[in-house]
């Protein structure tokens, strides 16, 4: 994270309405896109689950420990947020867990080594690595073109909007595997 | 050996313990891979999607989704703040707009948004403006914080009925409690036509007068700052 958006962190934490709306403004279209790549939402379902994750990050904003995991545990509400929306819309009996947010950098203990082994330019790196073919293209279009949504990328590729969701989630955990593997050699040496 | 979420949080609690799974992990597991899709509510996954989407260009964000933002941070309203009582004549020229003003019913649980299906209620919206004019208010509509929104109602028969403000990231509001009778009707209490004042208001919210049969009918309006 830059030293600029940790400033703003840190004043949005002291109250200052300025920074709230400089978080959203630089946070927004993350989370719109993590959203859009979770499940089939419309436009009005994203904005209202976007609301609640800000909604719910600025109330809790106090409980974060440390201003530089903003990004991480704000996806991370948002991922929560909108999972539960698709469940409960499912008709799933029981919705997802709440996401403790004091608890956040508790969850795992190495938030902070995690940060630390993974940046855009390693996914980068990543997506350079995989062999050609459909999962490849819907990354590359997905997040680092990022201008078509999940639906366009579909209709683009000619499949349904779950197989491209289903693509991403794929490699979403190819890079979870390869970032416990390098926060094990950090560990290591 | 594979991943299991277990697993999975010992390891990254103490990766050094776990030489043959870091080994394991070095190449791909079609195994490994599905548990650690599965796996929620990890740092992990937030770290992934922070550097993931900070690969594409950002677009831009909206005003108009901070302010809604800003509302819902503010404390709620007591309920009769935004409800007031408008006199006979605004009545009146209600009942002219409202005549031809569409209506939605549902009759799902307030909060969930759901397919509109035949209900014992019909709800009626309009949007009442500080020169004192009238304009029918539809599904989505936009409408100035400045109004104040009036209702009648349909109900086949005499029932209790509650009316609602939801607001998106808030839980629904209890406005008030009301007697229905079967027929077309200004919303009133005993105090006069009920009303619901937007000043304050900004973005989604949605109006619902709930049956106790269960039956309810609303709209949802984008109140402009």
């Amino acid at each position: 994270m830059s030293d600029e958006l940790h400033r703003t962190v840190a004043a949005a934490r002291g109250g200052e309405p300025d920074a709230l709306r400089e978080l959203y403004r630089r946070c927004r279209p993350l989370v719109v896109r993590l959203l859009d790549g979770l499940g089939s939402f419309t436009p009005d379902e994203v904005d209202d689950v976007a609301q609640e994750t800000f909604v719910r990050a600025f109330k809790s904003l106090s409980s974060l420990r440390s201003d530089a995991h903003f990004v991480p545990w704000l996806l991370t509400i948002a991922r929560n947020r909108g999972l539960s929306s698709l469940s409960k819309r499912a008709g799933a009996r029981r919705a997802l867990e709440e996401l403790r947010l004091e608890s956040w950098e508790q969850l795992d203990g190495s938030a902070e080594a995690l940060q630390l082994e993974l940046d855009a330019a390693t996914v980068r790196e990543l997506i350079a690595g995989l062999p050609a073919g459909p999962e490849k293209e819907t990354v590359q279009l997905f997040y680092v073109e990022g201008q078509l949504s999940a639906r366009q990328i579909a209709e683009r590729l000619g499949v349904g909007k779950s197989a491209v969701t289903m693509r991403l989630e794929r490699f979403r955990a190819r890079i979870k595997r390869e970032l416990l593997v390098r926060l094990a050699q950090r560990r290591r040496h | 050996m594979h991943l299991d979420p277990h697993r999975l949080r010992a390891f990254l609690a103490r990766p050094e313990a776990f030489p043959e799974l870091v080994q394991h992990l070095a190449q791909p597991c079609s195994q490994c891979e599905e548990v650690l899709a599965q796996a929620p509510l990890l740092a992990l996954d937030g770290v992934v999607d922070a550097a993931a989407l900070s690969l594409a260009p950002r677009g831009a964000a909206d005003e108009v989704g901070f302010a809604r933002v800003q509302a819902a941070l503010r404390p709620p309203r007591p309920w009769s703040t935004p409800l007031v009582a408008v006199g006979l004549a605004g009545a009146l020229a209600l009942g002219l707009f409202l005549s031809r003003a569409p209506t939605r019913t549902e009759t799902s649980e307030v909060g969930v948004k759901g397919t509109a299906v035949a209900a014992p209620l019909g709800l009626a919206v309009a949007a009442r403006h500080p020169d004192g004019s009238y304009r029918p208010v539809g599904d989505g509509d936009r409408v100035a914080a400045s109004s104040t929104l009036v209702f009648q109602y349909d109900a086949v028969v005499a029932l209790d009925a509650e009316l609602v403000v939801e607001r998106p990231g808030r839980a629904p509001e209890r406005l008030g409690a009301v007697r229905l009778e079967a027929g077309r009707h200004d919303l009133r209490s005993a105090s006069g036509v009920l009303a619901l004042s937007l000043d304050g208001e900004v973005g989604s919210v949605g109006v619902w007068l709930v049956g106790a049969d269960g039956s309810r009918a609303g709209v949802r309006v984008n109140v402009d700052p």
